[in-house]
């Protein structure tokens, strides 16, 4: 039986067929992750961000097919995880705006509407490179172009490009020598193939709709919006709370007694909170019954209202949100002027909307982003543009280059300045980290076995060796010229400190005219951040 | 006329000479010792004994009585006063010059809060006695002193917040106390009180924001005139100031290192700059 046209109600379907076998294939996705970073994530990235479209389909009060299709678009944009998260969202978003004002879709319209899409993806990367979803998703529409001239069936237009999608899959690696290397094909290009063969599957029968939401314990920043403006709840309360086992929702129902504007952001074992109370102690004491309470700011609004007024230079000009990973590096970062610190780095990639919330939050109007990871920079950029705050994404790509910049950043010059102190502050910084191989690659000449510990510099494995204490010394000496002043290590949550404090003195030894300083990082995904500056 | 400041205006000796300048000192209290600022012991010398010392220095302003004595020569002769002191928001200094004046309610006593202090003062003096050289008037030279007050700015560098922070005069510095990072925070002398600029990691960024402060102010019908002083940090100044001399319109007034005073509340390692901005025609 031919299917020729597409309503709402089927474009639900199919997306979430879609969304259901990407999230069915996530760890395989994730295992085959090399390309541009091998942190084994593109599987949850897309998986996140396609739940997130299907969570806000399904809230839809009035389906229509505009509305659907909006709403996935929406969705995605918000959940949006990591590269390959990012361009998923960009081509709903596409779809969404090729086919706006219809109400089924023909043959002829899908096809455009997924040329918009491929434009639209191609835009959103600032280098795009060929071998990857970008390549899968456009010689899919490319094919599909050509499968229309003669072909009004969608079940046949579907199967074609399907068939197209996985060819281009297969030739991923041709393209991309790094996966050639490591004998898998491109795992976002893969996850675009899934997605498109979940919803031919729906069409022939093979499986039930409906996607099995799974979190992973991480809590959304999401915000409790105050119903109106009490000031017996006068004391804005903010605190770091550290436990093991922080349940995000028991908190928040619990906190929404005592206050309101509300904002939990963090994981189960970290989460800094921010309340608006007029008990301020009953707040502290009930998060003390729950874990260690540290950083706890309390300002008394009503105060800073009057004196604001009375001293209008006291507002504060700008706010910073850094997105960054480990315990030790979010007080790092709090402790140097960072208003809000979201979760966030190589192996969990933090959600547009995790970050969009994060920007309404803080008090500024004019915000300072520090991605501090190259995939997290396209999800702040596209949260910067869902605020109506101005906001500035700086291009950090690491722990250390976002801490040079916030040192540079004053609470009380103007925004301009503290732009361009803070993009002058980090760009002398080098880093490189440390981590575990999780599997046998040959990279760049460079033997590595599972379990040694590889040196990463600019990109490249620089060493591998089974003890991260040669790793570090030989990934230091690459790193540093004759001008650089310091080199830095932050230890991260798999290393001993005692072990730390050896390789610290092993590099003052080495380094004698260098000064070598050593932080607590915590970062779980890697042994050591360093930096050499 | 006869120009007196207080010994924290760090001028070199030859210049101190050359124009007959007056210096009051302050005094420096280490341990059990106690010195002159100035006249009992050399920058350098006190600077490395301050580092080895496991105590830690204070200060003690002028009294009163030192600057009736400083001025009473002058009075006698029927000669003018100028007396520019450290700002008044870092030292009790300036109150001690203005007690003396009112000993002497008949004679031309002018007593100016520079708002700055080593470098910064040193530069005002200097400006100031070369204008009197020329026999500018009493009036006009004073009118400059209060002028250069507010024109005249002041930038350093710290090692450490520590001795400012114990000496009291950390001003709204005090922000960056407690960072867990290691920082050298650059400094500003705002009103004559300490201020935050940045917190700044490597001496690389250091030196190339102090020129920054300066090249901003450089330009086409303009001339930057400089003082620079350090505290212990003599190869890393000397390094500051080849990048100065880059500046096209820069003239260097003079190179001085901080005094004792000075040096017991920014600790070694200091480095201090002060320019002015002069107007061609």
């Amino acid at each position: 039986m031919a299917i020729l046209y597409c309503s709402a109600k089927r474009f639900k379907q199919v997306i979430l067929a879609g969304a259901d076998r990407v999230v069915n294939n996530r760890d395989h996705l994730n295992k085959i992750n090399v390309f541009p970073v091998p942190d084994g994530d593109t599987g949850s990235n897309m998986s996140m961000t396609l739940i997130a479209a299907v969570r806000e389909i399904e809230a839809l009060h009035e389906v229509s097919l505009e509305t659907t299709v909006k709403a996935a678009a929406w969705g995605s944009l918000m959940g949006a995880r990591g590269n390959s998260g990012i361009i998923m969202a960009q081509i709903l978003s596409g779809v969404a705006e090729g086919i706006e004002g219809r109400e089924r879709l023909l043959a002829e319209d899908i096809v455009f509407a997924f040329s918009c899409a491929v434009r639209k993806a191609y835009k959103a990367i600032l280098h795009p490179a060929e071998g990857t979803i970008l390549t899968v998703v456009r010689e899919t529409a490319e094919a599909a172009e050509k499968i229309v001239k003669t072909e009004h069936d969608l079940t046949i237009l579907l199967d074609e490009m399907v068939r197209a999608a996985w060819s281009s899959v297969e030739r991923t690696p041709l393209l991309l020598p790094r996966l050639k290397e490591a004998g898998v094909v491109d795992a976002g290009g893969l996850g675009f193939f899934y997605f498109l063969e979940g919803m031919v599957r729906l069409i022939h029968g093979n499986m039930n709709a409906g996607v099995v939401i799974d979190d992973e314990g991480i809590l959304n920043g999401t915000m409790v919006e105050p119903v109106e403006h009490h000031w017996n709840y006068r004391y804005c309360t903010e605190f770091i709370l550290k436990g093991s086992q922080i349940s995000g929702d028991a908190m928040k129902g619990n906190l929404v007694q005592m206050g309101d504007s509300i904002v939990l952001v963090g994981d189960t074992r970290l989460a800094r909170v921010h309340i608006h109370t007029g008990q301020p102690d009953e707040v502290l004491r009930y998060a003390s019954s729950l874990g260690q309470v540290s950083s706890i700011k309390v300002d008394d609004m009503l105060v800073q209202h009057t004196s604001r007024f009375a001293n209008p230079k006291s507002i504060k000009t700008t706010s910073v949100v850094a997105i960054v990973l480990g315990d030790g590096l979010k007080e790092i970062f709090y402790n140097a002027g960072s208003e809000l610190v979201v979760d966030g780095g190589p192996t969990q990639n933090p959600s547009t909307s995790d970050i969009v919330s994060a920007i309404e939050t803080v008090t500024s109007s004019n915000v300072i982003i520090l991605p501090n990871h190259k995939n997290v920079y396209p999800v702040a950029i596209q949260a910067a543009g869902m605020t109506p705050k101005e906001v500035t994404v700086l291009k950090t790509s690491s722990a250390p280059e976002g801490l040079s910049a916030l040192l540079a950043y004053m609470d009380d010059a103007s925004f301009d300045n503290n732009v361009s102190n803070m993009e002058g502050a980090w760009k002398g910084v080098k880093s490189g980290e440390i981590a575990l191989a999780s599997r046998s690659v040959t990279a760049g000449g460079i033997e590595v076995k599972t379990g040694d510990s590889i040196g990463i510099y600019r990109g490249e494995i620089q060493w591998s060796s089974a003890s991260p204490g040669e790793t570090v010394m030989n990934l230091v000496v690459s790193m540093l010229d004759t001008a650089n002043e310091i080199i830095t290590l932050f230890y991260g949550d798999s290393i001993e400190k005692s072990d730390a404090e050896t390789l610290q003195s092993a590099l003052q030894q080495r380094f004698q005219d260098k000064t070598v300083e050593l932080y607590y990082g915590g970062q779980p995904y890697a042994q050591y951040i360093i930096s050499v500056e | 006329m006869k120009i007196i400041t207080d010994s924290t205006a760090d001028l070199p000796r030859d210049l101190v000479q050359k124009y007959d300048i007056g210096i009051v000192p302050l005094t420096i209290h280490l341990g059990e010792k106690s010195w002159k600022d100035f006249y009992d012991i050399e920058p350098d010398e006190y600077c490395s004994l301050l580092k080895r010392s496991t105590n830690f220095p204070t200060t003690s302003q002028p009294s009163p009585q030192d600057f009736i004595n400083a001025f009473t020569p002058s009075v006698t002769k029927g000669d003018p006063v100028l007396c520019v002191n450290i700002s008044s928001r870092l030292s009790g200094t300036y109150q001690s010059a203005l007690l003396a004046r009112s000993h002497f309610p008949d004679a031309r006593i002018e007593v100016v809060d520079s708002l700055h202090g080593s470098m910064g003062l040193g530069l005002i003096i200097l400006i100031c006695a070369e204008e009197a050289n020329k026999g500018t008037s009493f009036e006009s030279v004073t009118d400059l002193a209060r002028e250069l007050t507010r024109k005249v700015e002041t930038y350093f560098s710290v090692d450490s917040l520590e001795y400012l922070q114990r000496g009291g005069r950390i001003g709204k510095a005090h922000a960056f106390l407690g960072t867990l990072m290691k920082v050298k925070p650059l400094l500003h002398l705002v009103e004559g009180e300490v201020q935050p600029v940045e917190k700044i990691r490597t001496t690389e960024r250091l030196l190339s924001r102090f020129v920054e402060l300066v090249e901003k102010e450089a330009g086409e019908h303009s001339r930057i005139l400089l003082s620079v002083a350090d505290s212990g940090n003599n190869d890393v100044m000397t390094e500051l100031l080849e990048r100065f001399m880059k500046i096209p319109g820069l003239s260097l007034a003079y190179r001085g290192k901080i005094g004792g005073v000075i040096t017991s509340h920014v600790g070694p390692g200091g480095l201090g700059i002060s320019f002015l901005k002069v107007f061609d025609g």
